[in-house]
């Protein structure tokens, strides 16, 4: 399988701050990964790192199998959307239609303006004077019309509503769907993410809890309810929240192969459950780490 | 169906004719909703053999949802012999309606009662627990990945 | 450029952006900070005419004599220059990372370091033509015989008397602006800077050139009580010539010091990773 981005131990520390350690991944071509955390993660960093604009401070990150984040090769085949769609506020869409045409070797004026046109975005109006849907929409356009191999995006959605989100993602779907391109959006929210991506990177306090296919990572998690030491002696199973009760406890468990064990009875659950309990786990081991320093 | 051939008539698209809506808390899987909303269509004579399937773009802009789902969708109606992927042309029916007589329909109804239904009232069980014991089973069903060796 | 193992002909090779759409985009990006560099130009040279063709007092030798005039003119000489250095220079790539534009510019196809060359070369091309614009309008309401009145003692005023000390002055400040500005990659900051930088240069060659000037300065009001006349006597002089050719060196040289300055401050910010630092997370 053709990786689109993998990294190896990828740490960055600035300001004397952790942001990013020893992560590790791997996304296959084609696939639309959410990127999800709770704020102050690193998500941005891990995509400023992947879109070049940040070096890593350690670990190695490679695009494409073998390109470098930030060299000239990465630059042309990756489009960035940062947060907020920052585009220049006083320039009008025409001109930054214009400008991005001329920064770059491939760019499809006529997919911009014919999709600028069906949006009912007008070109001599200024950016600034734009809704943060339609921003959001003309910072798209313009990175797709660039036809890149990888589409990154920081927080695409938090400032749109509802009907502008819709938009937004169809936008991208259709996209996806007319090109071999990849996609990698953050965001701090699941909900909605489940219909749109097929692969998930977890991310909290700078680390990766997980990174797979949505498909695999629900096949390879289980509810269990069974007394607390009973699930000791499974060496492949890792359990990754214990509800405690009086009888016995609730587990979340990820297992290593997917044949479960006919003792033991377990059941499907949903993938917001899984990402709430690895969100809560590390929530713990920070107050455990916040409270040893203390 | 005059609504059908007005459409046919008239030569839109056949988006027109089905449009995909989703129900995101009903548990069920995306590609799911979209196969038993063209089974619903079928059996309701909104489609019939021949017709093209709007095409994964189409779908993918007023939906938004992922393309492989899309592709699965497709997929699965293949499987089940309802559709026929041609390459570079688009996705057809090929089946014709499934038509569930008004006796299938009373006999389907009356081993429930008198089976199933009888059974888990036997058992204890309370209304909502039937529909919460029916719902997951049914659960089960549409998801076939599931390789858990319940009892 | 930087792929190692998978050494496929095609990506030695990579497509290149003519210089030419990367300069019809900077123009495009740019259009309204030069317009205004240029309608600054112009209103200058409206109020220089307006004071040159309303307030001069002619005599037989057609001079000015009104000081406030002469000090107007002379700060001109000094505050072009700052302005267009603190307000051009300073904020061409800092408010890139204020506003968070960078994570834009930076990721597109042209690269960063090709970006940042090709539009500090544009606007070297167009601040060299609004300073010598500047300069030959000041100039022709303002020749070096019609500046009467005692040269200060201040001696950079021996310097700054002739207009053309506009042109390497405005390149300096802003050269030294864009430095600033990138380096602290925030405006504010930048302009601080930059302006201790202008201040310490300026502090720097009046110490240096102090011998040199002092003899002129001497010269000047030396021999006679009546400053005018003193001033007659010079300008009739040789002295008058040293005078002027000891403008167009400190000139040219402060020119050559920017262009110096302008390739190794880049180069340095580039080199030196600092155009991929990141002040503010």
């Amino acid at each position: 399988m053709l990786s689109v981005v993998s990294s190896t131990n990828l740490a960055k520390s600035y300001q004397g701050k952790l942001a990013l350690k020893d992560c590790t991944i791997d996304v296959p071509v084609g696939a639309v990964v959410a990127l999800v955390g709770p704020n102050g993660a690193g998500k941005t960093t891990l995509l400023d790192i992947v879109a070049g604009l940040l070096p890593a401070t350690f670990g190695d990150v490679r695009l494409f199998e073998n390109v470098i984040p930030g060299s000239l090769e990465s630059l042309q085949r990756v489009s960035f959307v940062a947060q907020n769609s920052p585009l220049y506020q006083n320039m009008t869409v025409i001109d930054a239609v214009r400008l991005t045409e001329s920064l770059n070797v491939i760019f499809d004026r006529e997919y911009a303006l014919t999709r600028l046109q069906k949006l009912q975005i007008s070109l001599k109006r200024r950016i600034g004077k734009l809704s943060g849907g339609q921003q959001a929409q003309v910072a798209l356009t313009l990175a797709i019309a660039r036809h890149p191999d990888l589409l990154l995006l920081d927080e695409p959605l938090s400032s749109l509503d509802s009907l502008a989100r819709q938009q937004f993602l169809s936008e991208l779907m259709t996209s996806v769907a007319t090109t071999s391109m990849s996609v990698i959006f953050s965001s701090h929210s699941i909900y909605e993410l489940e219909k749109v991506c097929d692969y998930l990177i977890l991310v909290v306090g700078g680390e990766v809890q997980l990174c797979d296919s949505l498909d695999r990572i629900v096949e390879s998690h289980r509810m269990i309810a069974c007394a607390p030491g009973e699930l000791d002696d499974y060496s492949d199973i890792e359990i990754i929240e214990r509800k405690l009760g009086t009888r016995f406890s609730t587990h979340l468990i990820k297992v290593k192969n997917l044949l479960s064990r006919s003792a033991l009875e377990s059941h499907p659950t949903s993938l917001e459950n899984i990402v709430l309990a690895y969100l809560r786990r590390a929530q713990e081991v920070e107050a455990l780490n916040a409270s040893v320093k203390l | 169906m005059s609504i059908n051939k007005a459409a046919r008539a008239a030569n839109q698209a056949l988006i027109s004719v089905i449009s995909f809506s989703l129900d995101l808390q009903s548990g069920v899987p995306t590609y799911l909703q979209l196969v038993q909303q063209v089974e619903a269509a079928l059996s309701l004579g909104y489609l019939v053999e021949g017709d093209q399937l709007p095409t994964v773009k189409d779908v993918v802009s007023s939906v938004a949802i992922n393309p492989n789902t899309v592709l699965k969708a497709y997929r699965e109606l293949e499987s089940r012999g309802i559709a026929e992927g041609r390459p570079g042309v688009g996705t057809f029916i090929i089946a014709s309606p499934h038509v569930i007589t008004s006796d299938k329909m009373s006999a389907l109804r009356k081993s429930l009662i008198s089976g199933w239904l009888r059974e888990a009232k036997k058992a204890g069980l309370s209304q909502a627990a039937i529909v919460a014991l029916f719902n997951s089973a049914i659960g089960e069903i549409a998801s076939p990945n599931k390789t858990s060796k319940n009892s | 450029m930087n792929s190692t193992f998978h050494a496929d002909a095609s990506q030695q090779y990579l497509p290149q952006i003519r210089l030419r759409n990367v300069v019809f985009g900077i123009l495009v990006k740019e259009k309204t900070r030069i317009f205004l560099m240029f309608a600054y130009l112009f209103m200058n040279s409206v109020v220089i005419y307006w004071l040159s063709a309303n307030l001069i007092e002619k005599t037989i030798y057609n001079i000015y004599t009104n000081p406030t005039i002469l000090l107007y003119f002379r700060l001109l000489v000094i505050s072009i220059p700052l302005i267009i250095g603190l307000l051009i220079g300073v904020p061409l790539l800092s408010t890139e990372y204020e506003s968070g534009t960078y994570r834009f510019l930076f990721t597109q196809g042209v690269g960063r370091w090709r970006f940042v060359r090709t539009i500090f070369g544009v606007y070297l091309v167009f601040i060299s033509l609004f300073s010598v614009m500047t300069a030959s309008s000041i100039n022709h309401f303002f020749t070096i015989q019609q500046q009467a009145g005692p040269i200060q003692i201040w001696s950079f005023g021996v310097f700054i008397s002739n207009p053309i000390i506009i042109i390497p002055l405005t390149l300096t400040t802003f050269v030294a602006g864009v430095f600033f500005g990138t380096l602290m990659q925030r405006v504010i900051p930048g302009i601080a800077a930059t302006i201790l930088f202008v201040l310490m240069l300026a502090l720097g060659l009046q110490v240096s050139l102090e011998k040199s000037v002092a003899f002129f300065v001497q010269r000047l009001n030396g021999s006679q009580r009546d400053p005018l006349l003193a001033y007659y006597g010079f300008v009739a002089s040789n002295d008058s010539r040293y005078l002027f050719r000891f403008q167009m060196t400190f000139a040219l040289s402060l020119a050559i010091l920017s262009l110096i300055l302008a390739l190794g401050s880049l180069r340095a910010l580039n080199s030196g990773g600092l155009l991929h630092r990141k002040l503010r997370p």
